[in-house]
């Protein structure tokens, strides 16, 4: 029983990573219709970023958090305007627009990989002290982890929903002619669109960092996968429920070390998620998508 | 034995009925027209006869066999052919190439298609050759069919169409988009196909299309059949004629 | 020097094959998926094991990985073929990363992150296949009989079902065509000539390890095809020839081992990002 309450705080941690990863993903992809796997590059990006600000110019966390944050949702604007932006003007297949991605990917993650080596760094962060609750082991950050993705979910909630720009951002999701016959610009939602879904990336890296695993530059395809995945689950159009489908994969990869050994997990995971395709193709709350139109 | 029959099908997206107990037969090398306003369901009508989606309610029969639901892929090969709203050939293939899709022997068999000897090509050539030549097209058949123009590939897809073999042929607003001059070929194409003995089923919002070509016509309006008979019968009706010129001027479904 | 060009027209060999059998899906059916390295390594793992345990060599390896190559293809297209198009990509990542998940953690079978080694030569008719010369030899005659295949193929009416699927899906099946089994053949298709890629691979190499294939592995062939230009055998060749000889030239430059690895990625990823914005249709000027 205290096997299953242990395994429940850890999926509820890492639940909240996931459900940041899928926000994320998913606030870019739902308005620009871009598979930005780059995203993955990004996500390597914001970790070393925390730690040049936090370990090499030795400022305090929150300060390398803000710093990370800018840095990063400037680096995800430079992907729409440098590389997508023009790349669709030049009326490129989308084909053509995913290869250039994961062409990022790559360069990005080979990048940090040169400049700082392939093992993994640490940040300096202070020891945390666990907790022990009637026989299981909870280390704070596995409770702070999920109050901050609520906290952040809720914000960008309040903001698609009680908002001006919100509203405007939800029009270019589902209808973006109507926005441009309003003279409303498009173009300029999808760059906040990268920015912001960006800016959440470094949160999400500390976050999963602070838990122990260290920085490093292959974590990027599990962020980019998990995000893409839990948007596919979680309705395409909408990032709110990429977030609650984001945050079921990693209570549900956690369970299931019941089952499988450790190391099973991310395949088994991914199995589920494609075995999900194979039952419900458009995924769990995905508006129905025909294939046929005529 | 009337060839296509729908037996009260209805079918809703969501909360809306597109189509809603529809009841009528085509057979014997008749034209039938399927005339309406726009969102009368005739366009899916078309769809839930050859299989793009099922209907929620009420069966297809083709030569009494019950083809409800049926790919496709499977209804055309039952001997039903269908052409589309927008103009689809294959702009980046040839016209002769088009022509050779559909006959039945180009298929995703890998072995027919490596066994295949040069004189089989040929074979299979002289019949599409055939085919465009029946509407007419062909001396372009080398061309691409991105360069026709949009009347000329109008033409080609009925050019495809032949090569199925179908008996039956559902055509989807033939005379869309083309001017009143260029009516012609096409309105001939779709009479020798009719005097060839095929049974021809249209969806036309241009009357004077239904009068010169159809032996019968149906009224549908907001899903359901208002009326059948002789194209002249329905456009000298009066009533029919506020439904249609209303519903046109109004906000449709 | 002679030995080590040889070599590396080896190599080209190998990824050319794997190359084409990636155009198949993505150049000629426009079907795009990042999945290649798992058939490739799917085929290596498959004619590796078999070879080891058996005593049958290359040949009964070969037969091998074209077999679990074409099913893992057929596994790869349920998932792959039930979503509709613009997702194929995000299954196809999915399938990657699950088979790669299989050949790191199947300790038993695969021999976990460290692989599997000793894995024997080739022999035709008792002469053992040894040097780089042999192997080339060997291997671009087995290239040259199945590119010959697949281009008669291509050229027939199968390749023209598939030109047209690539255009337009609706009107095919209008047309009585099973599209979604020509989908699925052409899959088995593309694992069966990956698989026996992989089997080569394994059998040059003498050793396999999950890290050669993993989805970096699918990106470095997804940017073969797309250089070359896609939807051309021609195409998928160069592209496998550029990618494999451009990154030669830093062997020739001064830089510390541990950052060979990750320079090679960068240039290849730098070479996708150029192509994308300068040719999208390739070098050869395929489909873009």
């Amino acid at each position: 029983m205290e096997l299953f309450f242990q395994l429940l705080i850890n999926g509820v941690y890492v639940g909240a990573v996931y459900a940041l990863y899928g926000l994320s993903f998913a606030l870019i992809f739902a308005p620009t219709k871009v598979w930005h796997f780059a995203q993955g590059g990004i996500y390597v990006l914001a970790g070393y970023a925390l730690y040049s600000f936090n370990v090499i110019l030795a400022l305090p966390l929150w300060a390398a958090l803000v710093l990370a944050i800018a840095l990063t949702s400037a680096a995800g604007a430079g992907c729409e305007r440098l590389l997508y932006r023009p790349l669709v003007n030049r009326g490129v297949s989308h084909m053509v627009v995913v290869m250039a991605s994961l062409g990022l990917f790559v360069v990005i993650e080979n990048s940090m990989d040169l400049v700082f080596g392939p093992s993994g760094l640490s940040l300096r962060i202070d020891p945390q002290t666990p907790w022990l609750v009637s026989g299981v082991v909870i280390m704070p950050i596995q409770i702070i982890a999920p109050m901050v993705a609520l906290a952040i979910t809720g914000l960008l909630a309040l903001m698609l929903y009680r908002t001006m720009a919100g509203r405007e951002f939800r029009a270019a999701i589902t209808n973006p002619e109507l926005l441009e016959i309003n003279g409303i610009s498009v173009s300029r939602i999808k760059l906040y669109a990268f920015a912001i879904g960006s800016a959440i990336l470094p949160v999400a890296a500390l976050l999963l960092i602070s838990g122990g695993s260290g920085v490093s530059p292959t974590v990027g395809i599990t962020a980019v996968l998990t995000g893409a995945m839990a948007m596919f689950l979680g309705g395409v159009d909408s990032p709110l429920g990429a977030a609650v489908a984001g945050f079921i994969i990693g209570i549900v990869e956690n369970l299931s070390v019941f089952v499988l050994p450790t190391a099973w997990q991310v395949s088994i995971t991914y199995g589920i998620l494609l075995l999900v395709i194979m039952i419900r193709p458009t995924g769990l709350f995905g508006r129905a998508v025909q294939k046929a139109t005529v | 034995m009337p060839e296509l029959e729908l037996v009260n099908v209805s079918k809703s997206f969501g909360g809306l009925a597109a189509v809603s107990d529809v009841s009528i037969t085509f057979g014997g090398s008749r034209i039938t027209g399927l005339v309406g306003p726009n969102g009368a369901g005739k366009t899916t009508l078309f769809n839930l006869i050859t299989g793009m989606y099922p209907p929620t309610g009420g069966r297809v029969l083709f030569h009494g066999e019950d083809i409800t639901g049926l790919a496709p892929h499977h209804v055309a090969r039952r001997g039903i052919g269908r052409t589309f709203q927008q103009v689809r050939v294959f702009g980046e293939l040839t016209v002769e190439q088009n022509a050779m899709l559909g006959l039945p022997e180009v298929s995703d068999s890998l072995s027919v298609g490596l066994l295949r000897t040069g004189r089989g090509r040929d074979e299979l050539l002289e019949r599409a050759r055939k085919n465009l030549e029946f509407v007419k097209l062909d001396h372009r058949a080398s061309e691409l069919a991105s360069d026709l123009s949009y009347a000329e590939q109008k033409l080609l897809m009925f050019a495809c169409l032949l090569g199925l073999g179908a008996s039956t042929l559902l055509l989807d607003e033939p005379a869309a988009g083309l001017d009143p001059t260029s009516h012609g070929p096409v309105l001939d194409t779709i009479r020798q196909l009719g005097g060839r003995g095929h049974t021809i089923v249209l969806v036309e919002h241009n009357l004077d299309v239904i009068r010169s070509c159809c032996d019968e016509a149906v009224f549908l309006a907001e899903g359901r059949v208002v009326r059948t008979g002789t194209p002249q019968e329905l456009i000298s009706d009066p009533e029919l004629g506020a439904l249609y010129f209303g519903m046109v001027e109004g906000v449709n479904a | 020097m002679e030995v080590y060009i040889l070599g590396i027209l080896v190599t080209i060999t190998i990824f050319a094959l794997m190359a084409i059998s990636l155009d198949l899906l993505v150049g000629y059916t426009g079907l795009f998926t990042i999945a290649q390295a798992a058939m490739f390594g799917s085929g290596a793992y498959a004619s590796a094991i078999v070879s080891l345990e058996t005593g049958l060599g290359f040949w009964g390896g070969a037969v091998a990985g074209i077999a679990v190559g074409a099913a893992v293809a057929s596994l790869a297209s349920i998932p792959s073929l039930r979503v509709s198009g613009d997702y194929l990509v995000l299954a196809s990542f999915g399938v990657q990363v699950v088979f790669h998940g299989l050949f790191l953690n199947l300790d038993g079978v695969t021999g976990g992150p460290a692989g599997l080694r000793g894995i024997p030569r080739p022999s035709l008719f008792g002469w053992s296949i040894d040097s780089p010369a042999e192997y080339l030899a060997l291997y671009l005659a087995i290239a040259v009989v199945i590119v010959a295949v697949l281009r008669r193929l291509l050229a027939s009416s199968f390749g023209l079902l598939l030109q047209a699927v690539r255009e337009d899906e609706l009107v095919p099946q209008a047309l009585g065509k099973d599209v979604l089994r020509l989908k699925i053949k052409i899959f088995v298709l593309s694992g069966a000539i990956a698989g026996l890629s992989g089997s080569m691979y394994a059998h040059y190499i003498t050793f396999v390890s999950p890290e050669s294939f993993d989805v970096h592995a699918s990106i470095f062939v997804l940017a073969m095809v797309l250089v070359g230009g896609m939807g051309t055998t021609w195409g998928a060749i160069l592209g496998a020839a550029i990618l494999i000889l451009l990154p030669e030239v830093l062997r020739f430059l001064p830089l510390p081992t541990m950052s060979m690895g990750p320079i090679r990625q960068i240039i290849y990823g730098l070479i996708l990002i150029m192509v994308c914005f300068l040719r999208p249709r390739g070098l050869i000027g395929g489909r873009s």
